[in-house]
C-alpha cells in the first residue's frame, strides 16, 4: 500500500526549474520606493522560463510594482528607485548601463485597459517591427500576420487590417496589444490585470492565448482573480505589503499553503 | 487544535458549518443504528431491528442532502486550500458514513433469522467489539468537526483492536460449526455480522485518513513518525 503511494507520487512530481534557463528572471534582493514608501522588501525568487507564473495578493502589496520593476517603466518618474539585481538571461537590467531599448525588446508588456495606437491595426502591430528590424514589406507583413495568429486573432481581423484599431472589440484590443507585444519576439511577456475589464468569453480567449504562449514565453500575470490565477498558472507568488510571503507550485498555493497568510488571503478570511 | 478565522463572507462560514452539522447528524444516526441492531441482537427483539432497516432511509436522504450542499458551495463559493479540502473530505465521508449505515442495516436484517437461536458464545463478544467499532466512528468524526489530525490518527491504532476481536470471533465460530454442523447456520450469520464490524473499523479508518487530510493538506503515510500501519 505505502509503496505504490510512493510509487505514484514520483510519477506525478514535477521535473524542478532550471533558474538559468534563458528567458527565466531571477530576482535578487530586490526592492523598490516610491519616494519614502517602500513599496517592495528584499524580493529573492526566480520566475521560470516558458511557463506562466502569477502574481496575486491584496491592493498595495507591490504586485504591480513587480511588474513595473522588471521592464523598468518606472525610471520614467523621478522620486521612484529599485535595488537589488533582475537578471535576464545572465544580465542585471536594472543596471542603468543595460539599454532601455532594449529591455523593452526582451520584455513585453500588456496593461489592465487596452491600449492600441490610434492608427490601423497593421500599423499597431508593425510599428515596433519597423522600429527594431529592417525588414521588406513581404517580410513585414508576414511577421504581422504571424503575430496576429499567435494573438489567436487573424481570423478576425485579416480583412480589415488597414481599419483602425479602435474599431475592434475590447477583447479584440486586448489580444491585439499582445499580438503588438509578441511581433518583436520578446522572451518575456508582463501581463497585468489584462482581463480585468473583459467579458468572460474574451477572457477564456485570452486565458487560452496565454496558455499556448506560455510555451515560447516567460508570462507573469498579475491578477486579482485567483480562479484565474489558479486556472492559467504553473506557479504562484503571494505578496503582501511588498514582501513576497510563498512562491510555489499553483497546484500546491491553492490546495496546500505553507504560509498563515496565504491560507487568510486565498480563502477570503482576509482582513 | 486551531480553528480558521472567520470569512470576510459570513454566509461562506455557515454553508461549511452547515455541511459539518450533515456529516455529524449521519455519524450519529450510523452509530444509533449500530448500538440498536445490537442491543435487538442480544435481547432478540425483531421489531426494534426493522426500525434500524427503516432507519437507514434517512442516513441515505442525508448523503443525498451532504452531496447537494457540497456541490452548491463548490459552485457558489469556489472554496480553496483547506476549505477545499474539507469540503471534498465531507463529500467522501458522507459516502463512507452511509454505507457503515448498510452494515447497521445488514447486522439487523439478520436478527430475526437468529431469533431463535441457542446460546452461542461468541454472541457476547459482538456487542463489545460494535463498541469499538462505533467508538471510532464517534471520535473519527469529532476529530473531523475539530480538525484534529492527531485524534484522527490515534483513531487509526485502534483498529488493530477491532481486527483481533473478529479473528477471535472467527476462531470460535469455526469450532462451533466442526463440532456440531446444526450450527453452521446461525454461525456463518454470526460471522456475518463480525465482518461487517470489522468492515465499519475499516471505513474509520478511511475516513481518519481523510480527516488527516483536510487538516494538514498531507497524507498520513507521510506523517512524522511511525505509520499506524
Amino acid at each position: 500500500m505505502n509503496d505504490t503511494a510512493t510509487i505514484i507520487r514520483i510519477e506525478t512530481e514535477e521535473t524542478p526549474d532550471l533558474p538559468a534557463t534563458p528567458g527565466a528572471i531571477v530576482m535578487r534582493n530586490l526592492n523598490f520606493r516610491y519616494g519614502k514608501l517602500q513599496a517592495l522588501k528584499d524580493v529573492t525568487m526566480t520566475v521560470p522560463a516558458n511557463a506562466v507564473t502569477a502574481i496575486i495578493g491584496p491592493s498595495g502589496c507591490g504586485k504591480s510594482t513587480l511588474l513595473r520593476t522588471i521592464n523598468r517603466i518606472y525610471e520614467l518618474y523621478p522620486d521612484q528607485d529599485a535595488s537589488g539585481e533582475i537578471l535576464i538571461d545572465g544580465r542585471n537590467v536594472l543596471d542603468r548601463r543595460y539599454p532601455l531599448s532594449d529591455l523593452r525588446r526582451l520584455v513585453g508588456m500588456v496593461f489592465q485597459k487596452p491600449t492600441p495606437f490610434p492608427s490601423s491595426i497593421r500599423a499597431n502591430v508593425g510599428f515596433a517591427l519597423s522600429y527594431y528590424e529592417r525588414l521588406s514589406k513581404s517580410e513585414l507583413n508576414d511577421r504581422i500576420e504571424d503575430a496576429l495568429r499567435q494573438a489567436a486573432l487573424w481570423d478576425e481581423v485579416k480583412d480589415k487590417l488597414n481599419q483602425s484599431a479602435l474599431s475592434l472589440s475590447g477583447g479584440q484590443q486586448q489580444r491585439l496589444c499582445i499580438a503588438r507585444a509578441i511581433a518583436v519576439k520578446p522572451e518575456i511577456l508582463l501581463l497585468d490585470e489584462a482581463t480585468s475589464a473583459l467579458d468572460p468569453i474574451s477572457t477564456a480567449k485570452i486565458e487560452e492565448l496565454i496558455h499556448e504562449l506560455s510555451e515560447r514565453f516567460t508570462i507573469v500575470i498579475v491578477t486579482h482573480n485567483m480562479q484565474q490565477a489558479a486556472r492559467v498558472s504553473r506557479r504562484t507568488a503571494f505578496f503582501h505589503m511588498g514582501e513576497l510571503i510563498e512562491f510555489g507550485k499553483t497546484s500546491d498555493i491553492f490546495t496546500n499553503p505553507r504560509e498563515q497568510r496565504t491560507k487568510d488571503y486565498i480563502t477570503g478570511r482576509f482582513g | 487544535m486551531q480553528q480558521p478565522r472567520e470569512h470576510t463572507l459570513k454566509a461562506f462560514d455557515e454553508d461549511l458549518e452547515r455541511l459539518r452539522a450533515l456529516i455529524n447528524q449521519m455519524g450519529g444516526l450510523a452509530e444509533h443504528s449500530i448500538g440498536e441492531a445490537m442491543r435487538c441482537l442480544v435481547e432478540r427483539d425483531v421489531e426494534g431491528a426493522e426500525r434500524v432497516i427503516k432507519d437507514d432511509k434517512k442516513l441515505d436522504a442525508l448523503e443525498v442532502e451532504t452531496e447537494r450542499r457540497a456541490v452548491q458551495l463548490i459552485a457558489l463559493r469556489a472554496p480553496m486550500a483547506e476549505d477545499l479540502r474539507d469540503v471534498v473530505a465531507a463529500l467522501k465521508i458522507s459516502g463512507v458514513v452511509e454505507r457503515i449505515g448498510d452494515y447497521a442495516k445488514n447486522i439487523a436484517k439478520r436478527v430475526p433469522l437468529l431469533e431463535n437461536a441457542g446460546k452461542i458464545e461468541p454472541l457476547s463478544l459482538l456487542p463489545e467489539m460494535a463498541r469499538i467499532a462505533t467508538g471510532m466512528v464517534h471520535d473519527v468524526l469529532n476529530a473531523f468537526v475539530e480538525r484534529d489530525s492527531e485524534a484522527a490518527y490515534r483513531v487509526c491504532q485502534r483498529d488493530d483492536a477491532v481486527d483481533d476481536f473478529y479473528d477471535s470471533i472467527f476462531r470460535a465460530l469455526l469450532t462451533h460449526m466442526m463440532e456440531n454442523p446444526h450450527n453452521i447456520g446461525q454461525a456463518t450469520h454470526l460471522l456475518f455480522m463480525a465482518k461487517n464490524l470489522e468492515r465499519v473499523g475499516d471505513h474509520a479508518t478511511n475516513i481518519a485518513e481523510m480527516v488527516y487530510y483536510a487538516a494538514t493538506g498531507q497524507h498520513m503515510t507521510d506523517r512524522p513518525g511511525k505509520s499506524p500501519k
